[in-house]
């Protein structure tokens, strides 16, 4: 009779967990949300601003979507911005200098991308090189080229703007946005290629053991990781206008922060969950447009940032992934 | 404890709040205008950081002018994260703006201000001619009032030579990165052709790595006498002090920081450009003449005026820049110097008179000006 209560106990306090964990990435984005729509008297929900923040959020949310299934399985990728950089290089080369149509650029930077992660992904599978230090030599080889290539085009490539403002339409980003978002969910969420990624970020001996290939599943990752980070560089290129060597920039810093925010766990494994990033994501764009729309004073902008980032994150992260890791390393 | 902490947060958050909030005009600098003959008007002021030396004084010379012109400012800063940048960019157009000063516009500010008609004002050049070509195409592009870069590379490289130095080194900015650095560069490389026994050892450019490019250089060039850096900062002056570089060869460069004088002092630096902060001031009076009657003074020159840098070769050059360019109270011109420029106010100026007075910029103008106040 003792024992069904303690087991009982135990599968509740497992539930209120699992709730808990839940919701709290939910309460980061709700507080975020109440506290700018106060401090901006509401102006944040204005018709024109809430089209501003599908804009802002979609290159981090469309590059998170990829990302995903890199850190689920523990991995990570520093040199996405300035892939992201060079990817945008090529297309606004092919379409304006080259003459090529539109779907052609978009391939070239989805070529590009998708290059430079596997770059990342064969450097850390095959040559066991960590992901880390991979990708930095990767950042360091695209803004080098992405330099060297905006260098030798005079300094910048700028857009015909007014032949791309269908690509800067609300609509059409949204619906992108919607597509991207539910084909990634889906991957990972319901199919064995994101399955596999938190399997192998849970214990990868395991799942190898399990007979399944985890090089050519981690490979897979990168690959889709350079496919919408492709995607998002050409929109982000038709949405600045405008494409120089420091294009990009900053992208890898985003979606780490999106991560923490949305409280998705850093070794990736199990407790890594698709909407965590694109949760943090929206927050993060939120933080961003709420503090400019605050109109504080500029001296304090950072300070206020700071508070309500370790807020926010202690708020919605999940630290019991943090006790595990210390207990093991104890 | 946790509740606490996280207690203690929100309340440093809410106190924060209270002392930063926009809406408090004297955080802004902007006393409430009750002395000013004019209309208030909203402007924000669009730059990568408001917290380095360049940045501040840009704040500070701006909000000296704020009480007098009846003017709230906002400053945002962008950093250097090209998604984020944008992000603010639009979220600053939801603000009730009646204009924009924006170090370097691109295509879809102007777009984005367009739609909302508002005009913005530059400080820089389009780094390319497909970039001037479409910004020059709204109506809402007022042009700008920029410096002239190319003039500091071309007084350096008079300046290490008039000092005795023969074997150099250059360091720029990445390539690509800013066209003021690439106009400093260019205007070094060019004046090259008139001292052809001042040889280049080598040339590093980086992401502003000046101290790195310092000890690269001291190391791999022992015979190093001149160094020509396109601009330089604080750890860079840390490099030559921590490796022993003092007297080992000159220094010129531009920008302006807080160990400068020292530098001077100590004849490490030969020639040195800066007092840029009169730019932003000149911006604003080309953007006000729009806002007071819709004139648009910079359009018969050509959309741009160019104002130079100062050059500073001595510590009793520097001491005179300290005390009228520069020292966080006294600003480059006085809002009644400004005023004087706005058409519409004096009947007496006219876009040609305008250039001349950015032209005009220099140590002694400003001393001249001061006087007659």
């Amino acid at each position: 009779m003792e024992e069904r209560d303690i087991q009982k106990e135990l599968e509740n306090k497992a539930k209120r967990k699992e709730l808990l964990m839940n919701i709290l990435p939910f309460a980061g984005l709700i507080l975020i949300t109440v506290f700018f729509i106060i401090v901006t008297k509401g102006r944040i929900l204005r018709v024109d601003n809430l089209a501003n923040l599908v804009n802002s959020m979609f290159t981090i949310t469309l590059a998170s979507c990829g990302a995903v299934f890199v850190y689920a399985h523990g991995g990570l990728d520093f040199s996405i911005g300035s892939t992201s950089g060079l990817a945008q290089f090529i297309c606004i080369f092919m379409i304006m200098k080259l003459g090529l149509p539109v779907p052609l650029g978009i391939l070239g930077a989805v070529f590009i991308a998708m290059a430079a992660c596997s770059i990342v992904g064969l450097a850390s599978i095959k040559l066991h090189i960590h992901p880390f230090v991979a990708s930095l030599c990767v950042k360091n080889i695209t803004a080098g080229l992405l330099s060297v290539l905006t260098q030798k085009a005079g300094g910048q490539i700028t857009l015909d703007y007014s032949r791309f403002k269908i690509f800067n339409s609300v609509w059409l980003k949204g619906m992108v946005l919607v597509v991207m978002v539910g084909l990634g969910f889906y991957l990972f969420e319901r199919t064995k290629l994101g399955k596999i990624q938190k399997a192998i970020g849970g214990n990868s001996r395991t799942v190898e053991q399990a007979g399944i290939s985890v090089r050519k599943y981690k490979m897979l990752a990168y690959m889709v990781l350079g496919f919408c980070v492709g995607i998002a560089a050409f929109f982000q290129m038709t949405r600045i206008g405008t494409v120089s060597s420091s294009s990009g920039s900053g992208l890898e810093f985003d979606i780490m922060i999106a991560m923490v925010l949305g409280g998705f766990p850093m070794s990736g494994g199990s407790a890594a969950k698709f909407r965590q990033f694109v949760l943090g994501g929206i927050t993060m764009t939120i933080l961003t447009n709420g503090l400019t729309m605050w109109g504080l004073d500029v001296s304090y902008v950072s300070l206020v940032k700071g508070l309500l980032l370790i807020v926010l994150v202690s708020v919605s992260y999940d630290r019991s992934i943090m006790k595990q890791v210390s207990i093991i390393s104890l | 404890m946790k509740r606490f902490f996280v207690l203690l947060l929100v309340c440093m958050l809410a106190v924060t709040a209270v002392f930063a909030n926009g809406d408090d005009e004297s955080a802004t600098g902007s006393e409430p205008a009750t002395t000013s003959a004019y209309e208030k008007k909203s402007i924000a002021v669009v730059y990568s950081t408001f917290t380095d030396m360049l940045g501040s004084e840009f704040k500070g010379s701006l909000e000296s002018l704020a009480q007098y012109f009846n003017i709230d400012f906002h400053f945002i800063e962008t950093g250097y994260n090209t998604e984020e940048a944008q992000a603010k960019t639009d979220a600053m157009f939801q603000m009730d703006l009646d204009g924009v000063i924006f170090v370097s516009p691109t295509v879809a500010t102007l777009e984005a201000a367009y739609k909302r008609n508002i005009p913005v004002i530059a400080l820089n050049e389009p780094v390319d001619e497909e970039t001037g070509k479409q910004l020059r195409a709204y109506p809402n592009y007022l042009g700008g009032v920029v410096n002239d870069d190319y003039a500091i590379g071309r007084n350096a490289a008079k300046a290490l030579y008039d000092a005795g130095c023969r074997k150099i080194c250059i360091s720029y900015l990445t390539p690509g990165t800013s066209k003021n650095h690439q106009d400093r560069y260019d205007g070094f490389k060019d004046a090259l052709k008139n001292y052809p026994d001042m040889i280049v050892l080598s040339e590093s450019s980086s992401r502003a790595q000046w101290p790195a490019a310092v000890k690269t250089f001291a190391a791999a060039f022992p015979e190093m006498d001149g160094l020509f850096s396109t601009a330089f900062s604080e750890p860079g002056y840390n490099a030559i002090k921590k490796n022993g570089l003092v007297g080992k060869f000159k220094l010129a460069t531009a920008d302006i920081s807080e160990s400068t004088a020292d530098y001077i002092d100590n004849g490490v630096i030969c020639s040195i450009s800066g007092g840029q902060y009169n730019k932003i001031m000149l911006a604003f009076a080309a953007l006000y003449n729009y806002l007071y009657d819709g004139t648009r003074i910079l359009d018969t020159l050509g959309g741009y005026s160019y104002t130079p840098f100062i050059q500073i070769t001595s510590s009793k050059d520097y001491k005179v820049y300290e005390k009228y360019v520069t020292g966080g109270t006294n600003w480059v011109y006085t809002p009644q110097i400004i005023e004087k420029l706005i058409m519409g106010i004096n009947p007496d100026m006219t876009p040609e008179k305008f250039d001349e007075f950015c032209k005009a910029y220099s140590i002694s103008q400003v001393m001249s000006l001061r006087s007659g106040n």
